[in-house]
Order: C-alpha cells, then structure tokens, then sequence
C-alpha cells in the first residue's frame, strides 16, 4: 500500500515537471518581493495566461479595496496601497512586518471583454464550468450570440512566519478568516502550510461555501496543474508532492438572464509558498 | 533616491500642492523667508509620511488643495506670514499624503521630499521674481492686478482641487 502511494506520488511529480505548458484563462495574483526593509510589505499583482509568467500589469485605479492582516497581535486590517504601476505588475505596499505571517487580499473592478467563439472554446476547457452553462453557451452560439462577459477579480496571497518562529495558537486562523471578497480560497486550520502534507481550503462566495466547483493548484516549478472538486461545504483537500510557491485559481461562471446580458464571471486566485 | 523622485514626479496631486504652496511660498520675496517656508514644508512632509496609511489620503490631500486654493482667493490672512506658515507646512503633509509616502523606504522619501522641497523653493522663487517684474508693480496698479491674479490663481487650485477629490473618494476599502 505504501509502495503503491509511494508510485503514485512519483508519477504525479514525473507528470507536474514534465508536462507540456497550457494557455490559459488570464489570472491575476499576489506575489510577495524579497527583501526591502523588514517595517514594510512589498507585494506585486501581476496578471498571466499561465502561473508563475506575468504578461500584464493593472492600473492602480483597477482596485477596488485591499488589504493585510498581520499575526502581530494587531487584529486590525491594514492598508494595503497601491504604489508603482509597472509593465508586468502593479507593486502594492502595506506598512506591516512579515514575521509573523501575513495575509494579504485585493479585489478588483469590473472589466468587460468580448471573446471569439475559438477562445470560448479554449475558455471553458481551462476552467471546466458546470454542463449546464456548457449547454447554454452552445445553445447561444448556435443562435449566433457573440460572448460578452463582465468580469471580476479577487486575490489572496498567505504569507508564512518565519522558520525560526512558532505562530501562537489561533494566529493563522486569525489570518484565515474570510474578507467576504466575491469569490475567495482561504486555507482551512490554525497550522503552517506544507509540502507532503495534507492541506484544506474552502472557495466561499461572499462568505458563503461554493459546492462542486473545479479548483486548480498550480506551481511554479511546473505548467500542469491539479484539479479538484469542492464537496458540499466548498471543502477541497489536497497533500502536495513539493514545496515552493503554490497558485489556487478557479473561474465561477454564471449565465445571463438573457441572450442580451453578458456573461458575469468571477476569477480567484490564492498564492501559497509551502517549505 | 531617484525611484522616490521619479515616483512624485508621477503624483499629479502631489504637484498640484506643491504648486499651491509655491503660491504662498513666492508671496514674502525675501530668501530668509523663504528658505524658512520651505523648511516648515519638509517638516509637515516628514510628519505626513509617519501616518499609518489609510483609504481616506488621497481624498483629503484633494480637499486640502480645494481650501488652499480658496485661502489663497478669498482670505488675506492666508497672505500674512503666519499664515502661510500654517498653509505650506499642511501642504507638505498633503504631498505626503497625496504621493502615498507613508509606505515610501527612507531612500525615497529623502528623494520625493529633497525634489518636493526643490521644486517648492524653485517654483515659489520664479513667483517671487514674476512678482518684482510685474509692470507697473508698485503701490498702485502692480498690487492691484497681483491681488487679482492671486485669486484667479487660487480659484483653479480650487476647482481642480475639487474635481480631483470627486474622483479620490469614490472609494477604496481595506
């Protein structure tokens, strides 16, 4: 039984390192930037057709609301300000110590795109909506209604303590708790993150658990991700094969009332960096 | 440094202060007067930039230049010395707040605050110079035109100042 485990866990990396890289729905997400002085949290939102390569930046007027929670002891949301837009990224700042871990999040406003039928197609293949909304798009495409959609993003990014530091009890639940964004993965349990261990997150839209819907982690050290349904309470449980940065991201469609409408979509997107 | 100076020269609400403030600052003409405004600009700069960030900055940074405009239209107080004392030692504070420096390393605020200070002390001397050369300039007609000036001046910092914190405080949250 071990053994077989033992196989399966090979063949996943063999598969994760070795697999040919996808294009994929665009997805934005916080990255923490190395060093700096240690009073400040420097994060960098970049957007990408594929996790870890960044192709786009955001414009600072884009975000809606953001914000950081530290596990220093204060409780309290702290600002998290748009600073430098640049080409690939829009660098953020909170005046805040990662130490003792950080949770960070941005929401940003609506955007609207119209889409070729070829790219819906490539669309729903990488994010795997419900048949039910497969039907309705292909119901509206053999009427000949162009795809119009209004989209909207949310991220979060969790920052560890540091190694040499053990997070009181509660700390990181603290950190956890849910900013009732549109669409958001928060990890589950008071415990650090690790490779090779098993881990738990929940997806909630507006605080509420979102069942049945396909989330993918994606490394940096690999294009081809790891699918999951969400159960009943919006619960996924993974164990990863190996450490490094982590990206949570799923897309949740939603059909419009009428063939007039767009389409609404929510994207999340959470960054985990596990040892 | 130069990351500070280049990120204020892309605040068009910082400049848009200091530019209030060179209006005050060009007022005395003699440099022992200036070089003291300039000082108590710094000083309310370097307070601005040791606030805990927060969502409202940016539209207050706005209003400020909405009052210093109207100050500088309507009320000759703004013109005495201890007036604009109080006025450009708030408008560093607002340029602190407008530019985002509370999140700012040290290296940039000694760069968007040395180019702040710069551009105040060069602005507000060009001012004072405009002010020695105006035709006509003396106890009569000069003062006259300079007042009229002056509140033609202050009226657009106003309803700039107006229309940029319309936009500022349409609202970001945490």
């Amino acid at each position: 039984m071990i053994a077989r485990a033992g196989i399966r866990r090979v063949l996943l990396i063999a598969a994760l390192l070795g697999a040919p890289a996808l294009a994929c729905a665009h997805d934005s997400w916080l990255a923490p930037r190395e060093g700096g002085p240690p009073e400040l949290l420097t994060l960098e939102l970049g957007t990408g057709e594929r996790f870890p390569a960044r192709d786009s930046g955001t414009p600072a007027a884009s975000v809606a609301r953001s914000g950081c929670r530290a596990g220093d002891g204060d409780r309290r949301p702290r600002l998290l300000v748009p600073h430098r837009a640049e080409p690939a990224f829009l660098e953020l700042r909170a005046r805040l110590e990662r130490a003792s871990g950080v949770a960070c999040w941005a929401a940003l406003k609506p955007q609207s795109v119209t889409l070729s039928d070829d790219l819906v197609a490539r669309y729903f293949a990488e994010t795997r909506p419900a048949p039910e909304l497969v039907r309705r798009r292909a119901a509206q495409r053999a009427a000949g209604v162009p795809w119009r959609e209004s989209y909207r993003k949310f991220m979060r990014v969790e920052l560890a303590p540091a190694p040499a530091s053990e997070p009181a009890a509660g700390v990181l639940a603290a950190l956890r708790a849910p900013q009732g964004l549109g669409l958001e993965i928060v990890p589950l349990g008071d415990a650090r993150l690790r490779a090779a261990e098993p881990l738990s997150f929940q997806l909630l839209r507006e605080g509420q658990p979102v069942a049945g819907h396909w989330v993918e982690w994606v490394s940096e050290r690999s294009p081809l991700g790891v699918w999951r349904q969400t159960d009943a309470q919006g619960r996924l449980s993974i164990t990863l094969p190996f450490g490094g940065r982590w990206l949570l991201r799923t897309v949740l469609l939603e059909a419009p009332a009428d063939d007039e409408a767009p389409w609404q979509s929510r994207f999340a997107t959470l960054l985990v960096q596990l040892p | 440094m130069l990351d500070g100076a280049l990120h204020l020269l892309r605040q068009p609400l910082a400049l848009l202060v200091i530019l209030a403030a060179a209006l005050a600052v060009g007022l005395p003409g003699r440099a022992s007067a200036m070089a003291a405004l300039v000082t108590a600009f710094a000083a309310g700069l370097w307070a601005g930039a040791r606030l805990e960030p927060a969502g409202w900055h940016a539209g207050a940074a706005a209003l400020y230049v909405t009052f210093a405009g109207l100050a500088l239209a309507l009320d000759r107080r703004a013109q005495a010395m201890p007036g604009m004392f109080a006025l450009v030692t708030a408008s560093g504070l607002a340029v602190a707040l407008g530019a985002n420096l509370t999140v700012a390393t040290w290296p940039e605020l000694a760069g968007a605050g040395g180019l702040a200070c710069l551009l105040l002390a060069g602005s507000g001397a060009a001012a004072a110079g405009l002010r020695r050369r105006w035709p006509g300039s003396g106890p009569g007609r000069g003062r006259g035109l300079r007042a009229v000036m002056a509140r033609v001046a202050g009226a657009w910092l106003a309803a700039i100042g107006l229309l940029v914190a319309t936009l500022a405080l349409q609202g970001r949250g945490v």
